[in-house]
């Protein structure tokens, strides 16, 4: 800011020399009495030849090239300095934009990490109770199938005692059931005809 | 039954079933029938006997009687005949069918133990497996293996546990 202020200083004291200049030999020039005459007259256009001898073309365009080689110096310097201003400006904004970048993103990642935390935390929740019901239910079924096999097992048994022997004949008659011919039985037929004879005995009694 | 005491009529042991005594009433009455139209014929002895079943020939030696006697014929029919109405019928089923031996061992047994003139009745059923099933008129007798094994479930019961165990 300092740079700009410096050129326009520079560049307005150029322009109120310039204009000093101008006004001082318009006012003389303007303060001649015409009472003298001619002399007067004289005198004033030997002024304006000073003038214009003074103020020739070549000093004019010294005055020129002064003027616009200073100016192009205060343009250059003021170039210069805004470059460095634009560069130190950019390299603040640069610093302050790592900087709120750093910060944002570190406050959106704390703020990210803590919503992972709390999604962890509620995903943890959730799994353990899942896990909690989930063993629940499997202590649960364990009982129920325990409790099924125990009453089927139970079931079976009982079955098995009420119709051993049934199950035993089952096994003998399909295992040996077509080799024992009734000649082979009769000692067995006979045996139990000899238990029952008292049975037998008395139905053929009342009977006969 | 005492053992001692012999019957007046005695039943050959070829005449095991029902069937057995039809037969033989039916062979004597053929045999009867036979002489008696021999008889009437006008000859004394037949030129061509017809030839008496070996039952009804054992029935006849058995009772000291003579199927050429008319008489002798006439009370072996007629005590056939009656055997016929009053014996006592057992039916036995058995699993298969039994041999001519095994049923002359249980008539005998039953002509000894209960009544002189049992007869046989046979039945199959598979099923029974070992044994048999004897059913009187009142009465049905499991005499089969499964049910021998019924009455001593406990004793079957621990034969399988020491099993089992072993």
């Amino acid at each position: 800011m300092s740079g700009w202020l410096d050129t326009i200083l520079v560049v307005g004291s150029l322009l109120s020399v310039t204009f000093a200049f101008i006004w001082v030999a318009v006012s003389l020039g303007r303060n001649q009495p015409k009472k003298k005459g001619r002399d007067n007259q004289d005198v004033a256009a030997a002024a304006d030849k000073d003038v214009e001898h003074i103020f020739n073309d070549e000093f004019r365009e010294e005055l020129r090239n002064r003027g616009r080689l200073h100016f192009e110096k205060i343009i250059s310097d003021s170039a210069m300095f805004l470059q460095q201003d634009l560069r130190l400006t950019a390299s603040q904004i640069n610093e302050f934009m790592k900087k709120e970048i750093t910060t944002t993103l570190q406050e959106t990642f704390t703020k990210y990490e803590e919503s992972i935390m709390d999604a962890k935390k509620v995903a943890l929740d959730t799994i353990k109770k899942t896990q909690e019901s989930v063993e629940e239910q499997r202590q649960l079924m364990n009982q129920q199938v325990k409790s099924e096999i125990d009453k089927e097992k139970a079931r079976t048994i009982e079955q098995f005692d009420k119709n051993l022997s049934e199950i035993v004949n089952h096994y003998l008659i399909e295992a040996i059931g077509n080799q024992v011919s009734i000649d082979d039985q009769m000692d067995f037929i006979l045996d139990e005809l000899e238990k029952n004879k008292k049975h037998i005995l008395e139905d053929i009694k009342s009977s006969y | 039954m005492d053992k001692q005491k012999q019957p007046v009529f005695k039943l050959s042991e070829r005449i095991l079933t029902n069937i057995d005594l039809s037969r033989s009433i039916r062979e004597l009455k053929q045999l009867d029938d036979y002489f008696h139209q021999s008889k009437i014929r006008g000859s004394a002895t037949p030129a061509s006997v017809l030839k008496a079943g070996r039952t009804v020939e054992d029935l006849a030696k058995d009772n000291n009687l003579s199927i050429l006697e008319p008489k002798d014929r006439k009370l072996l029919i007629k005590q056939l005949e009656v055997i016929q109405t009053h014996a006592p019928v057992v039916h036995f089923s058995f699993p298969s069918e039994p041999s001519r031996k095994a049923l002359n061992s249980i008539a005998g047994w039953l002509r000894t133990h209960v009544n002189h003139y049992c007869l046989l009745s046979v039945g199959l059923e598979p099923a029974i497996g070992i044994g048999c099933i004897l059913r009187t008129e009142n009465k049905i007798l499991d005499l089969s293996l499964k049910n021998r094994l019924k009455e001593n479930k406990v004793l079957l019961k621990q034969s399988i546990e020491k099993a089992t165990r072993a």
